[in-house]
């Protein structure tokens, strides 16, 4: 199939022009343009390189991608990057969860991946890197032990991990993460940059029963995938109870608790919030406890987000009397809350 | 093009180098350039991002009515090129026109054809007429460069013809449908009611079919005479200031916030959807997100109505969403009261005297559609305060025009010792009562006017109301005597109309006289002067 086409190619070439080398056909370009979205005179170098062999040429274009794309990465180098996504990866999201890996542990990942200009940052492909990075984040983190809840990951270790895909988990991946954005670099003609990762990991606690720990997230401004945004969060939150295990059984408290959790990642990302409580000495209306908790839905009475937690572990059984306060409740631990261009914007201000 | 006169050379760095501009203190990232052929003159932007792009076109600081979108011919369209066209459709573009660049590294015109057939496949994947679309290939580098004219100066004077010749002149004010905002409404006796404002679009004649849009209350009638600075005309455009005689229509029916049209030409809408951009903090918007259910002030041209914004049907967690200061979106307005409006009105959104968000309604044929284009442009609404000031004035001069006709009598204006002045017609056997340009000079500001009720009979010299400014209170007394036939009730909402035309406009009372023979004991003109002087 592909010697007729190449002789009728050549043919035609041969007739118009008199070119030394053989002649690339052009519907040949077009579907390795279809299959890559490699620039046009990527794909006939490819082409012409591997013989008119789309399939030879795919995998020209592969190697080639290491030095072309390294190359295109290096020319853009110096460039600045203030658009992009804060994307963020869920695999478990805690005590009680049904779905996901872990099994009552919490595993996820967030991390922002940039762009020179919006139009690349709404793009599919672009979104779907990040996807998959945030992913693979975190898919390879193991519990550190350490003292905080989320831990940086180190973006070198990161970028040399293999890209593992959210969408479809059993294609076979050669690239890394580190590759991947090259690639994509090529592509779209921008830089691409990794600019932070972070990741959550903690199995489930050893004293199961009364102590649970739960994750809640939020994106917002999200374009085609509902997990990423311009503005990304993460909180951790501990449930303690005697009755933890019985409620956690209950369909209605799960319905209840997930929507008090996205209520909780959203007033994270909508109100200015820099940590979750304030210092003993003074009330700030950055800390998480002292807001009023607009995003919650049936809260009419402009109540603190410390007088929902209360009111609402009293409501659903968490506690069952004001003195239980003490060992049992409700609790956000810790959150992280990232805008898009923060990072780049601040250093070059510096 | 500076070649041929028409445009001023500019370089990359010069362009780039453009500041941002600022208006209206919301930030606009965008530089102009300008250039002109033999039929058009064009101002060109540069298109930095999509977010900042939407955010112009809603606030109305850049309008796109065409684009070029620029190729490379060597990478032929980019992953990009898809958002691009997105961003086009968005803003309401209906035509391009293609450049590819880059040709001189090109040798293969087969490539090139390549370029153009995948360019000319994504136009009509996007609704773009891919099939006609003028597509020029060529090199800025050589245009640049002033070598190889072939590929390069030719090839942009192509391009410009291309936008000449495909891309649709935007309709002129003047050529659309009459539309006149109503800012005001007078009930003038002998005459009717008269409504002012300033027109917006279009051109009506004396004698015109109209129709009376908007606030529950829409209905046709004749407009029977055009007053413009103290004169009668016989026509207003676009841009005029104009007082609109209606005929056989009572004050009560035309209200502010209402529009005066060309029959049948905007319907008033109750419910629509809108593209809106949420100012930031810094731009004078809100601190805190909204949900559903959000209820600001609209103002749309002189209207001024609560609305409900709800997230478009089929958003998923429609419940649960919040819009950020800083977020381009679509909602679902619902009015309190209907008012005239159609795709690419706009309008503001406020709480608490802030501007939080402007806006552009959308098609309503296309609400379900996940990406629904945005039309055409008309001038920005402006804020109430603005109109307030600057179109107040000229409802002044309108009026005392108007009354300038009633009055045929060159010594019916008489005055009392004590500022008082009093307008006689004798026809109607009604005197109209102010105070005294004198009087109200020496008051200072005017903060509040209070005035007898109508149906009250009066003697000359019995208190009628009492008026008090920054400086100082005073009583107003009768000048003559009578029964009082109907008092100005704009002086209740805007005591400030005394200060700036107390003899003419702001009139405070009728007075139908018992005896109008007291109007000849009252001083002229001439002799209050003297006395006071």
């Amino acid at each position: 199939m592909f010697a007729s086409l190449r002789s009728a190619a050549c043919s035609s070439s041969c007739r118009v022009y008199s070119t030394e080398v053989p002649k690339v056909p052009v519907k040949l370009i077009g579907q390795l343009r279809k299959l890559t979205e490699v620039s046009m005179t990527k794909a006939r170098e490819a082409l012409s390189a591997s013989n008119n062999d789309v399939t030879l040429a795919l995998e020209w274009l592969q190697k080639d991608l290491i030095t072309s794309g390294a190359k295109k990465a290096a020319k853009v180098e110096g460039r600045f990057t203030g658009e992009g996504l804060i994307s963020t990866a869920v695999l478990s999201n805690g005590s009680g969860s049904r779905q996901g890996l872990g099994h009552g542990g919490v595993r996820a990942a967030m991390v922002e991946l940039n762009c020179e200009t919006d139009f690349v940052g709404r793009n599919e492909l672009f979104g779907r890197l990040a996807a998959d990075i945030a992913h693979t984040a975190a898919f390879i983190s193991e519990p550190t032990g350490s003292e905080t809840a989320f831990h940086e990951f180190p973006l070198d270790a990161l970028n040399d991990a293999p890209l593992l895909s959210q969408l479809q988990p059993n294609t076979q991946h050669s690239a890394t993460v580190g590759s991947a954005i090259r690639d994509m670099i090529a592509k779209v003609g921008e830089k691409i940059s990794l600019a932070r990762a972070v990741a959550l990991v903690e199995n489930a606690p050893l004293t199961q029963g009364n102590v649970g720990l739960r994750l809640a997230s939020y994106s917002h401004g999200s374009i085609t995938i509902p997990t990423q945004g311009r503005i990304g969060s993460l909180a951790l939150i501990a449930l303690k109870s005697p009755r933890l295990a019985q409620l956690l059984a209950i369909e209605a408290f799960q319905t209840d608790l997930a929507r008090l959790e996205r209520s909780l990642a959203r007033q994270i990302v909508g109100f200015k919030t820099t940590s979750v409580a304030s210092p003993v000495t003074e009330r700030s209306e950055n800390a998480l406890y002292d807001q009023q908790f607009m995003m919650f839905p049936d809260n009419l009475s402009g109540s603190t987000v410390r007088e929902v937690l209360m009111r609402w572990a009293l409501e659903k059984g968490l506690v069952l009397s004001d003195e239980e306060f003490s060992s049992s409740g409700l609790a956000v631990l810790d959150f992280k809350k990232w805008t898009v261009g923060e990072t780049t914007h601040a250093s070059t201000l510096q | 093009m500076a070649s041929q006169g028409g445009a001023k050379f500019t370089d990359y760095n010069q362009i780039d180098k453009a500041p941002e501009e600022k208006a209206r203190g919301i930030t606009i990232n965008s530089s102009h350039v300008e250039y002109e052929t033999d039929a058009r003159h064009y101002g060109h932007i540069d298109c930095p991002g999509h977010a900042d792009y939407i955010k112009n076109m809603i606030t109305g600081a850049a309008q796109m009515d065409g684009a070029i979108i620029v190729v490379s011919a060597t990478d032929g369209q980019m992953p990009q090129t898809r958002e691009h066209l997105l961003l086009a459709r968005q803003v309401g573009i209906k035509k391009l026109v293609v450049f590819i660049n880059k040709v001189d590294q090109i040798s293969d015109p087969e490539m090139l054809e390549l370029v153009d057939m995948e360019m000319r496949d994504l136009l009509s994947t996007y609704n773009f007429d891919g099939e006609n679309t003028p597509i020029v290939m060529g090199s800025a580098l050589a245009a640049l460069n002033g070598q190889d004219d072939k590929i390069g100066a030719e090839k942009i004077l192509e391009l410009v013809k291309a936008c000449d010749t495909w891309l649709d002149l935007p309709p002129r004010d003047l050529e659309k449908p009459f539309l006149m905002p109503v800012e005001d409404v007078f009930s003038i006796s002998g005459r009717g009611t008269v409504a002012t404002g300033r027109v917006e679009r279009g051109v009506a004649s004396k004698g015109a079919e109209v129709e009376v849009v908007g606030l529950g209350n829409t209905f046709k009638t004749t407009l029977t005479g055009i007053e413009m600075f103290h004169k009668e005309l016989e026509r207003a455009e676009a841009g005029d200031n104009m007082g609109a005689l209606l005929r056989g229509v009572k004050r009560e029916q035309v209200r502010r916030g209402q529009v005066i049209v060309a029959p049948g030409s905007i319907k008033a809408v109750k419910k629509f959807q809108a593209q809106i951009y949420v100012l930031t903090k810094d731009e004078g918007g809100r601190y805190t997100p909204f949900m559903a259910n959000y209820r600001p002030q609209l103002f749309l041209r002189t209207a001024d109505i609560t609305v409900s914004l709800t997230f478009p049907e089929g958003t998923p967690d429609a419940a649960e969403k919040m819009v950020m200061p800083g977020d381009n979106i679509e909602m679902v307005c619902d009015l309190h009261f209907d008012v005239a409006a159609e795709v690419g009105s706009r309008f503001t959104l406020r709480e608490g005297g802030r501007t939080k968000a402007f806006t552009i309604p959308l098609p309503p044929a296309l609400r379900s559609s996940p990406r629904p284009p945005v039309q055409t442009k008309y001038a920005r609404t402006p804020t109430n305060s603005l109109s307030r000031t600057s179109l107040g004035h000229s409802a002044y001069q309108v009026l005392s025009s108007w009354f300038s006709h009633q009055v045929p009598h060159p010594h019916a204006r008489q005055y009392t010792n004590d500022h008082e002045a009093v307008v006689y017609d004798q026809s109607t056997g009604i005197g109209t009562v102010s105070i005294t340009d004198h009087a109200q000079s020496s008051l200072g500001d005017v903060v509040f006017v209070e005035l007898s009720n109508p149906g009250q009979e009066v003697a000359k010299g019995e208190t009628i109301g009492a008026v008090e400014s920054v400086k100082a209170a005073s009583d107003i007394y009768a000048p003559v005597s009578g029964t009082i036939e109907k008092i100005n009730t704009i002086l209740d909402t805007e005591p400030g109309l005394l200060n700036r035309s107390p003899e003419d406009e702001g009139w405070l009372c009728k007075i139908k006289l018992s005896d109008p023979s007291q109007m000849d004991a009252l001083l002229t003109e001439e002799a209050y002067k003297a006395t006071y002087q």
